[in-house]
């Protein structure tokens, strides 16, 4: 099969399918093989049981495909692919996998409170041991109040991020400053279209 | 920095100080599949099933929430209209059935579960006769099942006889549940033109179009909004409407944002088949003070909710906040507009507290936004008959705009007209409001259908 193709298909299926895919489940690969269909704008040519691993990478290859009679086809993007390929499938499940993990993976962090020594020390500490990494920071004192913004990268974070958070809110707490910890995801979707 | 402190900021003062909330997440469930011709046997599948699919709901909704960061008030379920599942058994009540749905929603931590239902506008069957028979014995006697009937549509006209028999059955419960101020009937509602994929209770039901399984949204934010109105006029006091809608539309897009987001990833942890539906971008108020729909109306220019102007600026409210919805998301559904719900609301309680709001004006309130008599207390002694005029006014308002309108209607047994009633929590307190002395009866009595209007000729 040329890489191309996969390529192309494996887009189309990234682009659509919003779910993970974590199973080989009849309904899923259904779905997938719909969505694909979709895409390409061709009429699917399925078999009668797609319910197999291969048999539905047969279809998906095969969706608003020529047979060309070699063991080939031609597909709805113009591409040729083999027809009994079943890691065409298991390509465009890898590649929704990888658009799960294309969600940002960033938190954002504020704290809040009287302004006290070792503050920001103590939860710059909490943060690198639970594996997170500060990407920005902004920091304002007014009088005997402070106020500080950071962004921390959680990508490699050693421990789920609802311990991290617990952690996080428990290094603030000991020292009586206010910290609020969400994903950046929600950030993302209040302010940015 | 990568985002702006004001950016930051907004929202931490949205969550922190201005009510904002996801309403509810509610997990639409396919029935369809388990009818059997046993009530037994039936209300065991139901249970299974339920059991099965909506086990991880509340584990990762609470999930969710403790990353995003923003509270998701309720975690609900709606189910297929039960008339289609009971009726294969040939039961005389489906009691059974409500029980198992009771049952299970306690067992996955749900509040409600929705979908005690039938569809009647044109004709009943001997399962939707069952099931509004046993409408009064079930709610009185489970705490989470919510039933919703539809009695009329644009397209099949209003069924008076189903209206008439209905507010029967609204007396029967408010008298089985005296005890609470008749709270039975804050778990029923009559509906015009029933939306299929509404989120919120009591009117969710799956509806026989939806998928599988499906995660409806239904966000809120009348704090949100009105804290924005206020601090737009604070610096432009004499700020004109149109200013002020573009306020409202900002805020309803980013709360409805937040609902797709939420939606979104909900389904995709649940995994297929669940699979996300839709938000409805209903402002939703509760009875906490600053997250008030009538407090908004009056931050735009109404001394009371209730004063000659209300229609026009609820009107203009529903219209800017389903604008600035739409903006923000392409799966918007359920019943998206503005709630004013009686009881629920701290500003409606207190409008009609002190006179300003009345049953009539309340209902060409409903004309322009998207629920209808919603929470409203009447008193105990209120005719059926007199409760079915009350409930066709407001089917025939949907019926002719083509649009959802819907009664959850509460006669308070032994209260008068000015009495109070605490029924608590986000239900809120009712204010026992005067209904029109003059009689319509002889009217519901005539029975038979008001048949569709021209309008429902569109093809």
């Amino acid at each position: 099969m040329k890489n191309d193709s996969v390529d192309q298909l494996v887009r189309a299926v990234t682009r659509v399918v919003g779910q993970r895919l974590e199973s080989k489940d009849p309904a899923l690969i259904e779905l997938v093989v719909q969505e694909v269909t979709q895409v390409l704008g061709a009429s699917p040519n399925l078999p009668a049981n797609s319910h197999g691993a291969e048999e539905t990478a047969h279809a998906t290859a095969g969706v608003g495909a020529r047979d060309n009679g070699d063991g080939t086809m031609t597909t709805g993007l113009g591409s040729v692919v083999a027809k009994s390929d079943s890691t065409l499938l298991a390509t465009c499940l890898n590649c929704v996998e990888q658009k799960d993990r294309t969600r940002t993976s960033r938190a954002v962090l504020t704290s809040s409170g009287q302004n006290r020594r070792g503050v920001v020390a103590q939860i710059s500490t909490a943060i690198a041991d639970a594996g997170g990494n500060i990407e920005d920071m902004s920091q304002q004192i007014v009088g005997d109040f402070f106020t500080m913004i950071m962004v921390v990268d959680i990508e490699n974070l050693e421990l789920p991020f609802a311990a991290f958070k617990e952690r996080l809110l428990e290094a603030s707490g000991t020292l009586g400053i206010h910290t609020v910890v969400m994903h950046e995801d929600i950030v993302r979707a209040l302010q940015r279209v | 920095m990568i985002w702006n402190t004001d950016e930051v900021t907004e929202i931490l003062r949205m969550i922190e100080q201005e009510h904002f909330d996801i309403r509810t997440v509610t997990m639409g469930i396919s029935l369809r599949g388990i009818a059997t011709d046993s009530i037994e046997k039936t209300a065991q599948r139901l249970k299974d099933h339920v059991r099965r699919v909506a086990e991880p709901l509340v584990p990762t909704i609470e999930a969710l929430q403790n990353e995003l960061a923003v509270p998701i008030t309720n975690k609900r379920l709606s189910v297929t209209p039960i008339a289609l599942v009971g009726e294969p058994t040939g039961a005389s009540s489906y009691l059974p059935l409500a029980q198992a749905m009771d049952e299970v929603a306690a067992e996955v931590g749900v509040d409600y579960i929705g979908g005690f239902s039938a569809a009647v506008e044109k004709g009943m069957t001997p399962g939707d006769r069952v099931l509004i028979d046993s409408i009064p014995e079930t709610l009185a006697a489970t705490s989470r099942v919510c039933s919703a009937i539809n009695v009329a549509s644009t397209r099949a006209g209003i069924n008076i006889d189903a209206i008439a028999l209905m507010a029967r059955q609204i007396k029967s419960l408010a008298e089985k549940t005296a005890d609470r101020g008749g709270i039975g009937n804050s778990k029923l509602v009559v509906f015009a033109n029933a939306p299929e994929d509404n989120p919120f209770i009591a009117g969710a039901t799956h509806g026989i179009g939806e998928g599988d399984l499906v995660i409806n949204v239904g966000v809120s934010g009348p704090g949100v909004v009105g804290a924005a109105l206020k601090r737009h006029l604070q610096g432009n006091p004499r700020a004109n409407l149109g200013e002020l809608c573009e306020v409202i539309k900002r805020q309803a897009f980013k709360v409805t944002r937040a609902g797709e987001l939420i939606g979104r990833e909900v389904a995709r942890r649940l995994g297929l088949p669940a699979q996300f539906g839709v938000v409805d971008l209903s402002l939703a108020p509760t009875p906490a003070i600053g997250d008030s729909v009538a407090e908004i109306l009056e931050t735009i220019g109404l001394e009371r909710t209730g004063a000659p102007g209300t229609t026009a600026v609820l009107a203009m409210l529903t219209d800017a906040v389903k604008k600035g919805g739409m903006m923000a998301s392409s799966s918007i559904g359920g019943l998206s507009g503005a709630f004013i719900p009686v009881s629920e609301d701290q500003g409606m309680i207190d409008a009609v507290r002190m006179g300003a709001l009345s049953l009539e004006k309340l209902e060409a309130m409903t004309a322009v936004c998207s629920v209808g008599l919603d929470m409203v207390a009447i008193p105990g002694a209120t005719h059926a008959d007199v409760i079915a005029a009350i409930i066709a006014d407001e089917m025939a308002i949907g019926v002719m705009n083509n649009k959802t309108t819907a009664v959850r209607i509460l006669p308070v047994p032994g209260a008068e007209a000015g009495d109070s009633y605490e029924y608590g929590g986000l239900l809120g307190t009712a204010q026992v409001m005067a209904v029109n002395p003059f009689d319509g009866r002889a009217f519901i009595r005539r029975g038979g259908r008001i048949p569709a209007p021209l309008t429902s000729l569109r093809n």
